[in-house]
């Protein structure tokens, strides 16, 4: 019955790139709670506070049919005020609402050109987009540019739409967004920010690295909520012909059940916490300049400079072997290999957490740094 | 190597710190003010940090911390060191640098060297920032004329504060001399709006290019 699948399954097995689920163990260097708000006394007591206040668990239908719930309309607004722009969308996952975007808003004629380091999302939804799509080499933004030039000089009459992450999930590297923004402005493109490593955790208040541009016709942000606001869902933040069109237009919307009201009413509280309660972001951040201290003492590695720190060790078998042992260890550190990241650069994805002390990745880095001689 | 780019003014106090700031802050940078002079007051280096919003480590240390508010040589006379100029060079690092000088071109570091003998060692590109009020034309002229001869490389003007478009004109036209942009005077200069401010009013990418 499932011969193919079987087969397809055993080549990644043969290529040492079949995944398995397995439990968590070990202390945590790999999710992307960076705040530590996904375990929190404060989110339990909001979704305690919520229920007793009878907020329902499910939405029972579509937004469109039924399921649009206050808490849904609160949190968008809530969300729109905070990042600084006219409208939020809430969708159920970020990888929905980047799905959206990209399904949707690009038309026929229109150009995307988007980073050769973009989440797959952005892939997924380009696949089911009508505009033509064209990769640019990581964060040059003379690329950027240079293919807006060429695609006008060919006769492009369409709009163009630039796609860029604020934090790269792999690298945990920026771009500089500002100039990218000049690019845009003077292109008059559409400039897609995805924050999702950003949210909660940089710019002002949490807002993000973009913070500054939120607001501007030609600017839309995907904020996420399933990582350093410790829920799940995401945000699509621009202006409001962007959440009608997509209201109306974006099938993963209009055909979705609508998220939970109680995870949008929990959200509720980790926007209110990320707002005003700077201390944990902080803390990241104090752990964040350790880290790169550290690992440059320890490792003799340089640093991202943000809460996502990549080990280059190069070989998959070295990435794969040198995980194991920190594992083997206590520290819940993974592999990312090709196709994830570039042939040759198989890595160590490092992700801090507010929850974590100095101790802690002081001790992974001394193991790192012997793993690495052994596996070497 | 990443981009370094020197600020500096054609005078003390028309915010230059405030541009370096923005500056730094839109490039994602680092911040080095080499000599500062006048512990009282927030540094230039604190103010940098505030209003760019990026993290404490971006800021590098001073070389020099000078008690006095006064020019460095003299600010480094009255604390009894000697600005050693031969070893003032820019630090490496990984990412661009923006590198704030004091007051004008010819402010001593010590009797017998001014700023802008190190800008012409230094061989990176300047940012010359210029007031839009009045007697700006003449400052500006002289201290491109003075950056010329000493072929130092000079990405263009950056000007500061309400518009003057004559003024603004002259001085790239007599100065055969880019404008980089206009930041206007802002009500609140926190690091969102002095961003957003920038983005208006420059891009980045023309600090990040060679000069022509």
């Amino acid at each position: 019955m499932y011969d193919s699948l079987q087969a397809d399954l055993r080549a990644l097995e043969d290529q040492g790139r079949r995944r398995k689920l397995q439990p968590r163990a070990g202390i945590d260097f790999t999710s992307n709670d960076y705040l530590g708000l996904a375990e929190s006394d404060e989110l339990r007591e909001a979704a305690a506070e919520a229920i007793a206040r009878g907020v329902p668990v499910g939405a029972g239908g579509s937004r469109l049919l039924r399921g649009n719930h206050d808490e849904h309309e609160a949190l968008e607004a809530e969300a729109a005020d905070y990042f600084g722009a006219e409208s939020a969308l809430y969708f159920g996952a970020g990888f929905t609402a980047n799905h959206a975007i990209f399904s949707t808003l690009p038309q026929r004629g229109d150009l995307v050109l988007y980073d050769e380091l973009i989440h797959a999302s952005v892939h997924e939804g380009l696949r089911q987009s009508r505009a033509t799509s064209e990769r640019v080499p990581h964060s040059d933004v003379d690329a950027f540019e240079d293919k807006l030039r060429q695609w006008r000089a060919s006769g492009g009459r369409g709009r163009a739409w630039i796609a860029v992450e604020s934090v790269y999930s792999m690298d945990g590297d920026s771009p500089q967004l500002d100039a990218l923004y000049a690019v845009a402005q003077r292109h008059d493109a559409v400039l897609v920010i995805d924050e999702a490593h950003a949210t909660g955790v940089l710019g002002p208040d949490g807002r993000g690295l973009a913070a500054h541009l939120d607001g501007r016709p030609n600017v839309i942000t995907l904020h996420t909520c399933g990582k350093a606001l410790g829920t799940v869902g995401g945000f699509v933040v621009g202006p409001k012909i962007v959440r009608d069109f997509l209201v109306n237009r974006a099938r993963p919307f209009i055909f979705a059940t609508a998220p939970s009201p109680l995870i949008a009413a929990v959200t509720r509280a980790a926007l209110q916490i990320s707002r005003t309660k700077p201390q944990r972001r902080e803390r990241l951040a104090e752990l964040v300049a350790f880290a790169a201290r550290e690992l440059q003492r320890r490792c003799g590695v340089a640093s991202s400079g943000s809460h996502i720190v990549p080990i280059i060790i190069g070989g998959n078998q070295q990435a794969v072997a040198v995980a194991a042992a920190l594992q083997q260890r206590g520290f819940d550190v993974r592999a990312i290999r090709p196709p994830t990241v570039p042939v040759g650069t198989a890595r160590l994805r490092i992700a801090l957490s507010a929850n974590l002390s100095e101790e802690v990745i002081a001790a992974l880095f001394d193991a790192v740094a012997t793993e690495m001689r052994i596996a070497a | 190597m990443s981009a370094r780019i020197v600020v500096t003014g054609t005078d003390t106090g028309i915010g230059k710190t405030v541009f370096s700031a923005a500056l730094a802050g839109a490039l994602d940078a680092n911040y080095w003010k080499p000599v500062q002079s006048g512990l009282e007051e927030e540094t230039d280096s604190q103010a940098v940090q505030r209003m760019s919003g990026l993290p404490a480590d971006r800021i590098l240390a001073e070389r020099y911390s000078l008690k006095t508010p006064a020019s460095p040589h003299l600010a480094a006379a009255i604390d009894g060191v000697t600005i050693d100029v031969a070893a003032l060079d820019l630090p490496e690092v990984a990412r661009p640098l923006v590198v704030e000088g004091a007051g004008g071109l010819m402010v001593p570091l010590t009797r017998e060297v001014t700023y802008i003998d190190v800008f012409a060692r230094w061989a990176s590109p300047l940012v010359l920032c210029a007031r839009t009020t009045l007697g700006t034309i003449n400052h500006t002229l002289l201290s491109i004329e003075a950056i010329r001869a000493r072929g130092i490389p000079l990405l263009g003007v950056a000007f500061l504060g309400d518009a003057m478009p004559d003024s603004e004109a002259i001085i790239t036209e007599l100065g055969r001399v880019r404008r980089l942009g206009r930041l206007p005077r802002l009500a609140s200069l926190d690091a969102t709006s002095l961003r957003a401010a920038f983005v208006d009013a420059f891009d980045p990418q023309d600090f990040l290019k060679d000069v022509p």
